[in-house]
């Protein structure tokens, strides 16, 4: 393997379970999940080249998966063949842990995928500073925006 | 102010139970392997399966051979039958190695069984067909060599037609020679291919 390969293999290794866990939430059913993580991987790759180390790599991939699965074209045709994925299907399992992933990517899932992307960061325990640098904006915006988060996730858990 | 520390609890008690989730996730997908990995031994059964189609094609060809042999070296042309013999016993032992190295390549399933094990597999099936390629040439060469130096000059019926006989074995020879070559090559870049992507993904 190519060293830049081999480079790049060992970053997705470290970050897989982040990009995955992302592709997760903006994804409707296992299907979707596989092609959005097939394509967070194309676009870090294609992106790895010009990386130029201004913001810490981890900030990267958090963003390249975000701005891909916000903007990813649904309609695409999906080529079953050549897809990469996790080989595990969180939709469809039944087993106490899935289904408490499934209550999480119930609730996640209702909001828009900016805000997603917001509490997603947030539950990660990232930094507001960090989440304000991957998604651009403000610290304070990304405050407001936490604060009506959490709001809307309080009145969904009350609805249900 | 009863009411608010409440609403606080709660919230902090929701976003707790998403952070516990958020766990779980993480927790799962980082027992998980990335490489489709059926997928990966799809690819490698497929260029196994070439390589098993191409050895059962010989095989199946080899019982018309040794009757072809028979028919025009008993028949047509009647040679020794010390040459005949050893033409026929030579092509059934080609026959069976490839048999039973057919059915070595079959046993590393890349498919379903353990990489690393079919691996080694291969490696055996790859230093067999070489060890076979050495030992192959050379006796068909003196095969060749018999055949012409020998068995044509002193068969009634071959000398008549001599020049052309000798000129279409050399060229049929030659031929298959490098055309058998061809094909070994291939052969083993496909094994040496299938036990590379396999030493990259294990």
């Amino acid at each position: 393997m190519k060293e830049n390969e081999k480079d790049f293999a060992d970053l997705v290794k470290q970050y897989k379970s982040s990009v995955y866990s992302v592709c997760y939430m903006f994804a409707k059913d296992a299907d979707e999940a596989d092609d959005l993580f097939q394509e967070v991987l194309i676009n870090l790759w294609k992106g790895m080249a010009m990386f130029r180390h201004e913001s810490k790599i981890g900030t990267w991939i958090w963003r390249v998966s975000f701005n891909t699965c916000i903007s990813a074209d649904r309609r695409r045709k999906r080529n079953k063949e050549v897809r990469l994925s996790m080989d595990i299907d969180l939709f469809e399992s039944t087993d106490e842990d899935t289904r408490q992933i499934q209550m999480l990517h119930n609730r996640i899932h209702r909001l828009k995928p900016f805000d997603r992307a917001i509490v997603m960061l947030w539950l990660e325990g990232i930094s507001y500073e960090e989440i304000g640098a991957i998604v651009g904006i403000s610290v304070k915006n990304v405050s407001v925006r936490l604060v009506r988060i959490k709001e809307m996730l309080k009145q969904m858990s009350d609805r249900d | 102010m009863e009411e608010k520390n409440n609403t606080i609890l709660v919230d902090s008690r929701e976003m707790e139970e998403m952070r516990r989730q958020v766990g779980l996730l993480k927790a799962k997908l980082d027992r998980e392997s990335i490489v489709n990995d059926r997928l990966m031994r799809n690819i490698l059964a497929s260029k196994r399966d070439k390589i098993d189609r191409y050895l059962l094609r010989l095989m199946v060809l080899m019982p018309f051979v040794m009757v072809l042999m028979y028919l025009d070296f008993g028949i047509l042309f009647p040679l020794s039958v010390p040459f005949l013999v050893f033409t026929e016993v030579m092509l059934l032992v080609a026959g069976t190695f490839i048999y039973f190295n057919k059915r070595l390549l079959a046993s590393a399933d890349v498919a379903v069984a353990n990489l690393v094990e079919a691996s080694r597999k291969l490696v055996r099936f790859r230093k067999r067909e070489v060890r076979y390629v050495c030992v192959g040439i050379p006796v068909a060469v003196a095969w060749v060599t018999w055949l012409l130096v020998y068995e044509f000059p002193h068969c009634s019926k071959a000398a008549e037609v001599l020049p052309g006989l000798t000129w279409g074995c050399l060229v049929g020879a030659i031929t298959g020679l490098i055309v058998g070559l061809i094909k070994f090559r291939t052969m083993i870049r496909g094994i040496n291919d299938i036990v590379g992507q396999i030493e990259d993904i294990s």
